[in-house]
């Protein structure tokens, strides 16, 4: 994967960070351009805040959760899963391409399923490229 | 009571002075003078017919005012409710659109619907005041000052003049070339708001009466007393009157669904198109202020925003957070359209993505009961 | 609750807007769709100005007394005020008006300064000039924009005054080309042109006016500016459009400054200073000087009297030795000559506050 291109990763505490952790530390190989935010609960994450992310200059944005019924506060990764769902169509009326942004239910003992969807991500990414955006992108 | 009924006021000079028997003005003045409800709001004309604005009466006699229809009127009483009326017990005259936007905040706590009476009207579209008046010029050659009532029947725009002549002019014709009603109603699907208490219109009715579809116990009860009182009288419509209602309505909707492909489809705005509205956004939140759906006390936006800027928002940030805030509950009232300084087609992208999430949930905003599945606690 | 319409006075576009009061007060705004100039729609600026203008409310007559102001009675201040009036001559008297002040209300107090022979009178107008000293010029209106073959725009009209920028792009649907210049090279009106020009210095730019732009002017096009520097930019401006005979569209700033042009001297910044420096009693009228370009190099606090006429606290009145306390543009009825002319009148919303008095009671005391 081409350096230049940035994936925004949102990982939950309890699961997918854990999964990034796992895949870590059996030290597979995943693509260096996914840039990991952890948050607490994928119920914690806004569709703004993937826009915001891909506003500042993400090619692709992926979060991360606890598969359903893991959740660690009962019920967050079925209010994102509510919102995942609108995702796609907002971006693309908004000019982004739906494929840019991927959601996955990653367990923490997962660390390799953390490792192919990134790399399958990352491959998906580098095929589309950096994202164009044809509105003026203004630098102060 | 049956749920099709004919009403018309009892009293003569309402009879002739309000449209169809004068039977919403008549409504009104019974809530009012037996103090059922603290005040009504409605629209009245304010210099002329182009010129509706929302008035909040608490004196029967003024009810007057607000008799007869006004087409140019494309207001939004919703927000006032909520704003400023949330705590008196209200009798509001609604289109769809107005009818809608309070089913989404009722649903939202914003004011309590029990102490609400809603009366609907049947609702072929409203026109913006202006284009309306270039367009009695063009396509009807006559001064816009003549006119002293329009009216929309039978697939045309009719208007009446100050020396009791009529005009009309097809409404396909003017659409065609761009003029009559705005784009929102032209493709909006409610017809008959039937999430009010009753729905008056013309559609089907005898001469001289309202034809009224009496949708909640609330509704039925109001028709009585009102009866009972002595403001109004009743009589049942035939089947007949019940099929031709039912079947213009029928038209209408098909009509409005050929706009929503035209519109939100075959020509809807490319996204190159879509930046170069972007490009002209003046970060004047004039969409967000008017619209019904939208109150936050704290706005997300505001804080992504802080400083000014003499450049256009990204859209991605602005528009596209309003887009995942409110457009599952967009209600195609085109406010934000119709205030937009700069001309940017908003309503469309918001009700599109409102079509969308109807699509992928079952969702439809304004009509649905419930509170859009985002808002729900539950797993599932 | 109660809407009423108005004429927006945050610019001198001349929007409708409605506002809506309710138990006495106006607390909100409502799109005024009739209005032939903005059908309903309107900037943030001007949806807001409501508020903007009930900040810092002064109701109550205020004295200095040992450098601080105090509430006092109308009597008072008028007797106090009428004193110094006296004890000075007509040349030691001067009046600033602003730009903000009702056709009505200019009339009141020409009428006064006449009959007391006070010849040092005038208002900041932001280095626009009289027009009426430039007859042969044609002014275009608001329907022109739409028949016009090319403007150029001066200034950030799109965020400054929406609602040229609107018909800008009106025109601009319709294909007509649009050029601009500014001070800054990126701004909403430069992204919204088919070409821009970056300036740093106004007049130096009108030296030097680009061929590009002169080879597009002609009498079908027109020039749109809100800024001047001075004056004498736009007398360098009046030499280009007369070699084109294009027609220009100057949007001042100040909901009535057309208007006011017709009873008082529109002063620049130098102009202004040497009217102060010649009285020793000042009369201000709604006028803040010290939020006026350069307003930081005028001192205030050097007349025997300083008298100012105004509805808010503001930098300028607080330096006053008297304010006196009048009504707001919502508050009252009377007229505002837009920018292109047109004479419109609104209606008072709400009442003034009953310790506050008009411009035409302030001035038959005076």
């Amino acid at each position: 994967m081409s350096d230049d291109l940035k994936v925004v990763g949102f990982c939950c505490n309890w699961c997918s960070y854990g999964g990034a952790d796992t895949a870590g530390t059996a030290r597979m190989q995943y693509p260096p351009n996914i840039r990991i935010i952890r948050v607490m609960c994928s119920g914690r994450i806004t569709i703004s805040m993937v826009l915001k992310a891909f506003s500042d200059g993400a090619d692709g944005v992926f979060v991360g959760g606890c598969h359903m019924g893991d959740c660690h506060y009962s019920s967050g990764n079925y209010k994102w899963r509510r919102r995942a769902n609108m995702v796609g169509d907002t971006i693309e009326l908004l000019g982004i391409d739906r494929e840019r942004f991927r959601f996955e239910w990653i367990s923490a003992s997962e660390g390799e399923k953390f490792q192919t969807t990134m790399s399958s991500f990352a491959k998906k990414i580098d095929e589309m490229g950096s994202l164009h955006r044809h509105f003026k992108k203004i630098h102060s | 009571m049956s749920k099709f009924l004919e009403i018309r006021s009892k009293n003569k000079d309402i009879c002739t002075l309000g449209e169809c028997g004068g039977s919403i003005t008549s409504i009104l003045q019974y809530l009012l003078e037996t103090k059922v409800v603290d005040g009504v709001l409605n629209i009245k004309k304010y210099d002329d017919i182009y010129d509706g604005v929302p008035v909040f009466i608490t004196d029967p006699k003024e009810i007057l005012e607000t008799a007869g229809s006004l087409h140019c009127a494309p207001t939004m009483v919703a927000d006032l409710i909520s704003e400023y009326l949330d705590d008196k017990k209200l009798a509001v005259v609604v289109k769809p659109c107005d009818a809608m936007a309070i089913n989404e905040l009722v649903k939202r706590n914003r004011f309590n619907s029990e102490n609400l009476f809603i009366i609907g009207l049947n609702c072929g579209g409203t026109l913006m005041p202006e284009p309306a008046q270039r367009m009695f010029e063009l396509f009807y050659d006559l001064n816009p000052e003549d006119i002293i009532k329009e009216e929309i029947d039978k697939g045309q725009i009719i208007v009446l003049l100050k020396d009791g002549t009529e005009k009309g002019v097809k409404i396909d014709e003017l659409e065609e070339k761009g003029w009559g009603r705005r784009e929102n109603c032209q493709r909006c699907e409610v017809k008959i708001p039937r999430n009010t208490d009753i729905v008056c219109g013309n559609w089907g009715a005898t001469e001289g009466w309202t034809f009224t579809e009496v949708i909640s116990e609330k509704g039925v009860k109001l028709i009585n007393d009102a009866v009972k009182d002595g403001f109004i009288e009743s009589k049942t419509p035939s089947d007949k009157q019940i099929e031709i209602r039912a079947k213009l309505e029928k038209i209408m909707e098909k009509l409005a669904d050929k706009f929503q492909k035209k519109q939100l489809n075959t020509e809807y705005p490319s996204i190159e198109k879509w930046d170069e509205y972007w490009n002209r956004c003046i970060e004047c939140y004039g969409c967000r202020d008017v619209c019904p759906i939208c109150w936050c006390n704290e706005c997300e936006i505001e804080r992504f925003f802080e400083n000014e800027s003499l450049t256009p928002p990204d859209p991605l940030t602005f528009q596209g957070v309003r887009l995942t805030h409110m457009s599952f509950s967009c209600i195609n009232c085109g406010q934000c359209e119709d205030v937009c300084p700069v001309h940017i087609p908003l309503s469309k992208i918001y009700y599109k993505a409102q079509k969308n999430y109807r699509e992928n949930t079952g969702y439809i905003a304004g009509i649905t009961d419930e509170l859009p599945p985002l808002y729900s606690p539950e797993n599932e | 609750m109660l809407i009423k319409h108005t004429i927006c006075s945050f610019c001198s576009v001349g929007c409708g807007i409605n506002l809506i009061s309710n138990n006495g007060k106006v607390v909100g705004t409502y799109p005024y769709k009739k209005h032939p100039i903005n059908e309903g729609k309107n900037c943030l600026r001007g949806r807001s100005s409501y508020k903007d203008i009930q900040e810092n409310r002064i109701i109550v007559p205020h004295q200095k007394q040992q450098n601080k102001l105090v509430e006092s009675s109308w009597e008072d201040a008028f007797s106090l005020i009428n004193e110094s009036l006296k004890s000075h001559s007509q040349d030691e008297i001067g009046i600033v008006v602003s730009g903000e002040l009702t056709n009505e209300e200019n009339a009141i107090i020409k009428n006064f300064a006449e009959s007391r022979g006070i010849k040092n009178i005038g208002f900041y107008s932001h280095n626009f000039p009289n027009f009426k000293g430039y007859d042969d010029l044609s002014f275009a209106n608001y329907e022109d924009l739409k028949n016009a073959n090319f403007l150029f725009i001066i200034g950030n009209i799109i965020v400054d005054n929406p609602l040229i920028g609107r018909r800008v792009f009106m025109a601009k649907d319709n294909g007509v080309p649009v050029f601009s210049a500014d001070y800054s090279d990126l701004t909403t009106t430069s992204i919204n042109s088919d070409k821009h020009f970056k300036f740093f210095s106004f007049s130096d730019f009108l030296d030097e006016f680009p061929n590009e732009i002169k080879n597009e002017l002609n009498k079908d096009s027109i020039i749109i500016f809100n800024i001047l520097e001075s004056i004498d930019n736009f007398d360098k401006l009046v030499e280009i459009v007369k070699k084109s005979n294009s027609k220009i569209l100057p949007v001042l700033p100040g909901s009535n400054s057309f208007g006011t042009m017709n009873y008082f001297l529109p002063l620049d910044k130098n102009e202004l200073k040497e009217l102060l420096s010649k009285i020793k009693v000042l009369i201000t009228v709604e006028a803040d000087i010290l939020t006026y370009d350069d307003g930081d190099n005028i001192n205030l606090h050097n007349f025997d009297s300083f008298i100012a006429i105004d509805t808010s606290l503001n930098g300028t009145s607080s330096i006053a030795d008297t304010i006196l306390p009048t009504s707001l543009w919502f508050e009252k009825s009377g007229t505002f000559t837009n920018t292109v002319g047109t004479n419109q009148s609104f209606e008072k919303v709400i009442e003034a506050p009953e310790t506050t008095n008009s411009i035409e009671h302030i001035f038959s005391e005076l």
